[in-house]
C-alpha cells in the first residue's frame, strides 16, 4: 500500500497512548486503529484530519503518500 | 474464578485482535451453517423433498428458523458480554465499509438464487421444490454476506 503512516511513532511520543484512547478519540474501534496503524486499512480524510488533530501535527506529518510505489512496474 | 465466561473470552480473543462485529459475522455464519445445513441435508442428500408443501414440511423449515434465532441470540449475547465496550460502540468507517462491500458481493448472489428459484417452475418444479430453492438463494446470500465480512476484516478492509 502506498499510504504510510508514523500512528505508532506519534502514540509513543503521546505518553505511550493506547490504541483504544486513539480510537476512543476519533469515533473508531481499536481494531480499526491497529488496521491503520499496520497499513491494512486507509481511512476517509475526514479521519485522517481527526487523528492529526488528536497529535497536533500536520497531516502529511501523519501520513505519507509513495505515489512512485504505485506507478512502479 | 474462571468461569464460562472467562473461558469463551479466552477461546474468542484467541490469537487475532477480532472486532465485535468481525465476531458477529463468525456468529452468523456458524449460526446459518448449523440451522440450515441439517435442513438442506435432509432435504437435498436424503431427497425428502414433498410433492406438496405441508405442515411437516413448515415445521422443518420453522425448526430450522427457530435454531437460527436461538443461537444467535445466545451466541450474540455470549459475545456482547465478554465484550461490553466494543458492543456499546456504534459502528465505524471500516465497519460500514466492509459491510457494504459485503452487502454489493452478497446482492448478485441473492439475485441470482431467487431467479433460479423461479426457474425451477419452468421445468416442472411444486411449491416444495421452490420454498426450497429460495429459502437456499437467501441462505447462500447470507453466507456469502457473512464470509465477504471476514475476508473484509481478515484482510485489507
Amino acid at each position: 500500500m502506498p499510504i504510510t503512516n508514523q500512528i505508532r511513532l506519534l502514540r509513543f511520543m503521546a505518553g505511550e497512548m493506547t490504541q483504544a484512547e486513539l480510537g476512543a478519540r476519533i469515533g473508531m474501534t481499536r481494531q480499526t486503529v491497529a488496521a491503520i496503524e499496520a497499513g491494512k486499512y486507509s481511512p476517509t480524510l475526514e479521519a485522517a484530519f481527526r487523528i492529526a488533530q488528536v497529535f497536533g501535527k500536520p497531516l502529511d506529518a501523519v501520513f505519507q503518500w509513495d505515489g512512485d510505489a504505485v506507478s512502479r512496474p | 474464578m474462571f468461569g464460562l465466561v472467562d473461558i469463551v473470552r479466552t477461546a474468542l480473543n484467541m490469537g487475532v485482535a477480532m472486532s465485535f462485529r468481525e465476531k458477529l459475522s463468525w456468529v452468523s455464519l456458524g449460526g446459518i451453517t448449523v440451522a440450515y445445513g441439517p435442513y438442506f441435508f435432509i432435504v437435498l442428500v436424503l431427497q425428502r423433498t414433498p410433492t406438496s408443501l405441508g405442515v411437516a414440511d413448515a415445521a422443518g423449515i420453522l425448526t430450522a428458523v427457530l435454531v437460527l434465532t436461538c443461537l444467535m441470540t445466545v451466541a450474540t449475547i455470549i459475545v456482547a458480554i465478554t465484550n461490553v465496550r466494543d458492543a456499546q460502540a456504534p459502528s465505524d468507517e471500516r465497519d460500514v465499509r466492509i459491510a457494504g462491500r459485503a452487502v454489493a458481493f452478497a446482492y448478485p448472489v441473492l439475485l441470482a438464487g431467487v431467479f433460479a428459484a423461479l426457474a425451477t417452475l419452468f421445468f416442472g418444479a411444486n411449491q416444495a421444490v421452490l420454498i426450497n430453492a429460495v429459502l437456499a438463494a437467501v441462505v447462500l446470500g447470507e453466507l456469502t454476506r457473512c464470509l465477504f465480512e471476514i475476508v473484509g476484516y481478515r484482510t485489507r478492509g
